[in-house]
């Protein structure tokens, strides 16, 4: 329940929270309250990232939660397969494997975004160096052609 | 060259046929130097061979003139462009040796028919032999009858002595005489006559000086023949020939259809009853007048302001005519408004030295001369100045002279003056030069066979423009022309350059002007003239003087901006030089086209290089953007990899 509650503050913060948002919940939390603790603890690195990090924009939340929910993909199938049973579910969240595999996905998506956010910089001073050497070099072609006298290289 | 000369200098093949033996110099033969010469293909037949240092201008028609009485021309070479006369021996010792004494009718059988008839033959050619003197004329041992020498190979009258000459060119120095006319031929052969006759030459030993003056006190008939044994029959005919006026001597046809002791009548002169005293001379005669007025010009012109020789010509002579004219010759002192540059008194003494002598030759800036004879004047002056400011007088004279024609057609100068004048100017204007170039052009123009008359090259005789070309080619080394002279003034002085412009002027090639040689260097309007010639006259490739220039045409590359180009044009150059076509070897720098797409090309590397320049300078701008940019790549890729890890757990959950 107080992830529920914790999970509700911050949605609200969400932009577009809208009052069906709630009714939806009311109804999965009074239908498969077990599912929806298993969501919600899953859901909480998200939670927390949010309130870590007030900049991540929804992409990157976006990412977060691909990775979150793969993880999500199983306890949520088995809470699923056991009707939403309470004891079941309480089970699923208090697997230490299933909750790190929680964490390692948020981990493993912020990681992978500034990887790859550092690698294309990376990608990107590589080019522009190489762009940046032949522009040098084909500068210094054109002056020797085109700018400098023969006094320094008589001819032989 | 190098060959021959340094096989036997002493030796010299000309047109792989005759050998010449400069070391056998014969004595003069036609007025010029004459070596011992034999034709190697006809067994080593015998000539003689003359080296012309001024051939007359008209050599090409005199070398196809053959009379009996004339040594003929038999061949003419170019050996490295100098000219080479070949012509037979002489069929004996010439008059000079000994003038023997010879009858009345041998001298009309033996000279006066046969020269006659020569004489005859030239005026049908309107030619003049002006070489009528004992020392060109070969007596055969044993005969009676006499040889000219060759004709042409030196300036008409040059070698001729005051004693020979008529008194028209007499008063002239040897290189004014001009081509003269046949009247002047017969009074030569009057004098050879009269020496021939009375066996010694006349006025034996006076000076010339003396000779014209006495020639001018009594006329030159008297002169000759007064106190000598003249032959009863031949007194009439040598009158007539040696007399003053042109007009009174016979005619050639008159002297080959001459008989024994035939009669020509001669006006005589009247001289004057009083004498008018000039300079302490006595003068009796208008024409004696002339001469002194030359002499003593100041006193001539105060006599002419005081009416003096006017009233003298009218009472004494009994020329009234003539004294008119000299009259309205010297109303001319007054001072005119025309604005001409003349010395009127110089002008005005021309013009009564004319009046006074129509037969007489000009006289104008101190000198005696006929206006045709300028050009050889010029170069006799150039050759072997007689005074140090020689050739400076008569370049002002010649340059005047083509400049102003009018200035002495108004004068009422003698017809054969006048014409010469107008001729003389018609040429300049064909030249197209103006000043000392003009002058110093006229004579190349005027005469093809006049060498070379550069102070570094007279000695070749250099008379063809490939031999000069070749010579050039042969003395361009550091020490002949070291690199500061070069630079200052180029490969040529200015009367090689001349000697070439005229040259390709013949050819219809119209040399650079003056205002276009201003914007060049001097060496490299030569080259230009050099190429031209070499491309008009000369196959004969000139790697020595390309390979002189090629240093100074490689400082002129730097108009190239590329720096292949110029490396490729270096090479290209020093091949041409190597060929030793000048044309190509100029037109590798002188290409406007290929120099304009180079200055296209090398606008077109600077903008791109400005271009290029401003690229990286907005080269951290960019960065930033880029930064940006990769990192919305890696969100983008880790959201592509998250949807497929989420993809592939689905499928592992449900699938598996």
């Amino acid at each position: 329940m107080t992830s529920v509650r914790q999970a509700e503050p911050g949605t609200l913060r969400a932009p577009g929270f809208r009052w069906w948002h709630g009714i939806i919940i009311g109804l999965l939390l009074s239908y498969v309250p077990g599912s929806l603790l298993v969501a919600g603890v899953l859901l909480l690195p998200l939670v927390l990232l949010k309130l870590v990090d007030p900049n991540a924009d929804g992409q990157r939340i976006m990412i977060v939660l691909f990775y979150v929910g793969a993880a999500m993909v199983h306890p949520l199938h088995e809470a699923w397969a056991a009707n939403g049973d309470w004891d079941t579910c309480i089970a699923q969240i208090t697997q230490p494997v299933t909750l790190a595999l929680d964490w390692l996905a948020a981990g493993a998506a912020w990681l992978v975004a500034e990887a790859s956010a550092i690698g294309g910089r990376l990608w990107n001073a590589e080019v522009a160096r190489r762009e940046r050497k032949s522009i040098e070099k084909r500068i210094a072609y054109l002056q020797n052609e085109w700018m400098s006298s023969d006094d320094d290289a008589p001819a032989t | 060259m190098a060959d021959t000369q340094a096989d036997n200098s002493q030796e010299l093949l000309i047109a792989e046929r005759y050998l010449i033996s400069l070391d056998r110099k014969q004595p003069d033969f036609g007025g010029c130097a004459t070596y011992a010469a034999q034709d190697v293909m006809a067994s080593g037949a015998s000539y003689l061979a003359l080296a012309p240092l001024a051939a007359s201008s008209r050599l090409t028609e005199i070398m196809f003139f053959r009379h009996e009485s004339v040594i003929p021309i038999q061949a003419h070479e170019y050996n490295q462009g100098a000219l080479w006369l070949l012509c037979p021996h002489p069929p004996g010792p010439s008059l000079a040796e000994g003038l023997g004494l010879w009858t009345e009718s041998q001298l009309i059988d033996g000279v006066i028919r046969p020269l006659a008839s020569l004489l005859q033959r030239l005026e049908a050619a309107k030619l003049t032999c002006r070489s009528i003197r004992p020392d060109n004329l070969f007596v055969a041992p044993g005969l009676h009858k006499v040889v000219l020498g060759p004709l042409g190979a030196a300036a008409p009258g040059e070698k001729q002595p005051v004693l020979f000459e008529p008194l028209s060119s007499a008063v002239c120095r040897p290189s004014a005489r001009g081509e003269g006319t046949t009247g002047c031929d017969i009074f030569s052969l009057g004098v050879l006559i009269l020496s021939l006759a009375i066996g010694k030459l006349p006025l034996e030993g006076l000076s010339d000086n003396d000779i014209l003056k006495r020639r001018f006190e009594v006329g030159t008939p008297a002169a000759y023949m007064d106190g000598q044994n003249v032959p009863v029959g031949l007194r009439s005919v040598l009158t007539a020939m040696l007399s003053d006026d042109p007009v009174s001597r016979p005619s050639p046809r008159d002297l080959v259809t001459i008989a024994p002791s035939k009669v020509f009548t001669v006006r005589p002169a009247m001289p004057a009853g009083i004498p008018l005293v000039i300079g302490g001379n006595s003068v009796y005669t208008p024409q004696a007048l002339a001469w002194y007025a030359g002499r003593h010009p100041a006193e001539f012109s105060a006599l002419l302001q005081r009416k003096v020789v006017s009233n003298w010509l009218s009472r004494e002579v009994e020329l009234s005519a003539m004294a008119g004219l000299i009259e309205q010759a010297s109303a001319s002192f007054l001072p005119t408004g025309g604005g001409k540059a003349v010395d009127p008194a110089t002008m005005v003494i021309t013009h009564a030295i004319s009046v006074l002598d129509p037969a007489a030759p000009m006289f104008w800036g101190g000198a005696w001369f006929w206006p045709e004879a300028l050009p050889q004047m010029l170069v006799q002056a150039t050759i072997q100045p007689s005074a140090p400011d020689d050739e400076r007088t008569i370049r002002n004279i010649l340059s005047f002279m083509a400049a102003n024609p009018d200035a002495f057609m108004s004068a009422h100068l003698p017809q054969r003056q006048s014409r010469q004048i107008s001729a003389l100017s018609v040429e300049a204007r064909r030249i197209g030069l103006r000043g000392a170039e003009l002058v110093r052009r006229l004579p190349y123009d005027l005469n093809r066979f006049l060498p070379c008359l550069s102070k570094k090259c007279l000695e070749a005789r250099i008379s063809l423009p490939e031999g000069l070309l070749q010579w050039l080619n042969g003395h361009v080394g550091i020490e002949d022309l070291p690199d500061e002279a070069l630079g200052r003034s180029g490969f040529l002085d200015d009367q090689m350059r001349s000697f070439l412009e005229a040259n390709c002027a013949r050819q219809g090639v119209i040399p650079l002007s003056q205002s276009q040689k201003a914007g060049l260097p001097g060496w490299l309007a030569d080259l230009t003239l050099l190429a031209a010639v070499q491309r008009k006259f000369a196959k004969a490739p000139l790697s020595f003087l390309a390979q002189r220039a090629l240093p100074l045409l490689e400082t002129e590359l730097r108009q190239w901006r590329s720096r292949t180009s110029r490396s490729r044009r270096r090479v290209r150059l020093g091949k041409a030089a190597e060929e030793g076509n000048l044309g190509t070897f100029l037109a590798t720098v002188n290409d406007p086209t290929g120099l304009r797409l180079d200055q296209r090309q090398a606008q077109q590397a600077e903008a791109e290089i400005s271009n290029l320049m401003r690229v990286l300078d907005e080269a951290p701008e960019r960065r930033a953007a880029n930064d940006r940019e990769a990192r919305n790549s890696g969100e983008f890729f880790s959201l592509l990899t998250g949807i497929a890890v989420a993809m592939a757990s689905i499928w592992l959950e449900f699938c598996q």
